[in-house]
Parts: structure tokens; sequence; C-alpha cells
């Protein structure tokens, strides 16, 4: 991604973080800006995983309210030996502000039979089929055998571990499932 | 070492209060662990698409796992991933078969590829859809579950004319029977129309569910279309078919 992409990406997620605040914590993520901004959006993601994992709703808000936080800290001058532990440390506060695990089954199956969640499902289905044959044809291959084909004969076919095999088809899943979210909001 | 057992207890809610605030930290602070944990969900949500998690797991991914549009985007991936690239079904290969195979083997090469040829002809035939008229206005089509990777040309109906209501019975994924199911019919990227809930039935080793598509060029329009079915909320499979008339 270059540079001007990463931070337009930031742009859009960073809600109030401003400028300076921005800066500052890309700056004590990692140095090379095109680089931090990469860090920056692992970081978010992981957020929004832990904060989803532990049943808070909106998570991609409280993913943004703790990196806020975060750049304030690293702003104010705090010193912070481990950013991702200090992460934590603030993510883990929000929950408890929150009185998390909050959950409401109903409102799940409402939203599932909206009507955008359906025309999602069925660009994803396109998608993944683009994605598929964009694959090179070993990659291809080996995600396809991976789900029809017994494991333990397909490690030994290809002459590794079974899980060596699995870490394999899941990076090439990770791959598509990055392809087919791209193209899915590209639509 | 944390093992793949205490991942799933983790994301599925089955580790103690204590244990688990301690694991939290740990995989967020720990690259290795977190992108195993996440490689731990990604299986955990295909083996769901595929109907091969006990209904007690399953109830608990759609209770902790599927609470939020980030999350359902994952799931929504699985079930596009297994309908893309479908599990196979199991069967008992008969000793016969095995017997018959040898011989062909030894009588050689090319007259085994002419037999093969001759099979996977029959077997392509079989899996296009079986259509019939089975009452006034009614339409009756029956779609198996090995054509879920198949394009939708593959799925050709053509329906009659005087047609009012298209009869889907649509064949689960083996192990797909997990309760409760709805379908949604899409035309290109919309949704024109629902049913649901209901349940599928059993008819022999397989689960088929049922639906009654009313057959008005509004709805079934020629083109691509596919049903989407979701069980429990979820989406579970996708039929893709073309409409002619």
């Amino acid at each position: 991604m270059t540079e001007s992409g990463n931070e337009a990406s930031l742009g859009r997620k960073r809600n109030d973080l401003d400028r300076q605040g921005l800066d500052a914590l890309l700056q004590a993520l990692e140095p090379d800006r095109e680089l931090a901004g990469l860090k920056y959006e692992e970081l978010r993601r992981r957020l929004i995983n832990l904060f989803t994992w532990e049943q808070c709703e909106a998570a991609d808000d409280l993913a943004d309210d703790t990196l806020n936080r975060l750049a304030r800290k690293v702003m104010e001058g705090t010193v912070i030996p481990n950013l991702d532990r200090y992460a934590f440390g603030i993510a883990r506060l929000l929950m408890q502000e929150e009185g998390r695990r909050k959950r409401n089954r109903q409102s799940l199956v409402l939203e599932v039979q909206d009507g955008t969640e359906r025309s999602a499902n069925w660009d994803s289905l396109d998608a993944m089929d683009q994605c598929l044959a964009a694959l090179p044809q070993d990659r291809r291959e080996l995600i396809e055998r991976y789900y029809v084909e017994d494991r333990a004969a397909l490690a030994r076919a290809f002459g590794i571990s079974v899980n060596a095999l699995r870490n394999r088809a899941m990076r090439i899943r990770e791959e598509l499932l990055k392809c087919v979210t791209r193209r899915r909001d590209d639509s | 070492m944390v093992n793949r057992d205490d991942m799933i207890a983790y994301l599925l809610h089955q580790m103690p209060e204590t244990e688990r605030a301690a694991f939290a930290e740990r995989w967020f602070t720990e690259p290795d662990l977190y992108e195993r944990l996440q490689m731990t969900e990604a299986e955990l949500l295909d083996d769901c698409a595929r109907g091969k998690v006990s209904r007690g797991q399953r109830r608990l991914i759609e209770q902790y796992l599927l609470g939020s549009e980030f999350q359902r985007r994952k799931m929504d991936f699985a079930a596009a991933l297994q309908s893309a690239i479908p599990s196979p079904r199991t069967s008992r290969v008969p000793w016969w078969a095995v017997a018959a195979a040898a011989l062909v083997a030894s009588i050689g090469v090319s007259l085994w590829l002419g037999i093969e040829n001759r099979r996977l002809q029959t077997e392509v035939a079989s899996i296009q859809p079986a259509a019939q008229r089975v009452a006034d206005g009614v339409y009756a089509v029956a779609i198996p579950s090995q054509t879920l990777r198949s394009a939708a040309a593959e799925n050709s109906i053509r329906l009659p004319a005087g047609i009012q209501i298209l009869r889907l019975e649509l064949e689960l994924p083996p192990g797909g029977d997990r309760g409760v199911y709805s379908a949604t019919l899409l035309a290109g990227s919309r949704a024109v129309w629902n049913e649901g809930p209901f349940y599928p039935e059993s008819r022999g080793t397989a689960s088929v569910a049922t639906i009654w598509i009313p057959a008005s060029a509004a709805i079934l329009g020629p083109g691509e279309h596919a049903v989407r079915l979701d069980a429990s909320g979820s989406p579970s499979a996708y039929y893709r078919f073309t409409i002619s008339r």
C-alpha cells in the first residue's frame, strides 16, 4: 500500500483522533511511516477481535476509542515500554466501562434478515470465484485439495507435516479473505 | 504451550473467567499465539459452514462468534468458501467396486479411461436438476448438494408456460440439517423473496429443504439466481441456477 493509500485508510477509521495524535502514535509504532500505517491497521484489527470475542457491542468504536486514548498518552509523553500491553490495559478498562458481555440474539436475527446483508453474501460468492481464479495454480490446488481430500494423505503427498499443511492452507485462506473483502468493498 | 482445545474454549467462552482474562492478555501481546487463535477461529467457522460441528458447538458458535457484523462477515466468507470448495460426501466403497477397479486396471489404461469417461458423463448428467410438472401450475425441481460448487449454467431451469409456483427441493450438504432454516432468493445482488422459518425433511440418508417460490416474472425472471439457505440465522449453503422461459 502506498503512503497516501495508508493515510486515506487511516483517515476513514481514526474518527476523532486528531492529526497530531495520529502522528505521535504512528511514530511510536514504527519510525517508517508506511510500516507504521500497517501496524496501526493490524493493532486496530486485533482490538476489534478482542472486543468482539469478549462480546462487546460496537467493537469498532471501542477499538477507535482505545487507539485515541493510547495516542493521547503518547502525546502526553507517558513512557510506554510495550504499546501492545498498554493498549490491552486501555481496552480492558473500556470493557469494564462498557459493562461487557451484552448480547442480544434477537437483534442478530433481525440484522441477518436485513437486505444489505443479503447483497453482501451474493457479492461474496462472486468475489470468491474471482479470487480463487486469481490465485496462482499451486496455491489454488492446495486450498482446493485441503478442503476436499484426507489431510494426512495430502500432507504426505506434499512431503510436509499435517501442521505445516494446515498453516499453508490457512495462509491461503487469509489471502482469499483479504481479496474477497477488498473486491466486495470496491464493488 | 496452548493447545487447540484451549483456544476453542476461549473463543466459545468455555474457559473459567480468571484463565480467560490471562489468556486474552497473552494472545493480545504474542503475535504467534494471535495468529494461531485466528486460524482456530477460521477452522471453527469453516467446520460450522460445512456442517461438521455438533449441535451444541454450533449453538455456542452462534452465541459467541456471530454476534456482530464484523463476525458475520467472517461466517459469510466461510459459507462462500464452502460453496466454492464443498467438502466431499463420505461414502463407503463396496468390495466389488474395488475388485472391478483392479480388473479394469489390469485390462489396460486406455480401456479404463474410456469407462471412466463414461462414468463421469453419467455423473455429470445425474447432477443436473431433476424437474417435473407435479400439479397444475406447479413445477418441481430437485437440486442435489453436489451442484453447490457448480456454475449456474449447470443448473438450468426452463420454466414451462403457465407455471405459477416453482417448488425447489434443495438437498442439504452432508451433516447439514441444523434445525430451523430460512431461504432467500437472490437475483443479481437483490433479495427478491424469502421464506421461513421451516425444517428440512429427511429422505433416506439426505436432508432436503423444500421451498415454494412464486413463479412470477418479477420474482423469477430469466437469468441467474441463487437461493441462500440460512440455518439459525447464518448462511449455510448457496444454490445457484439459471431460469429461462
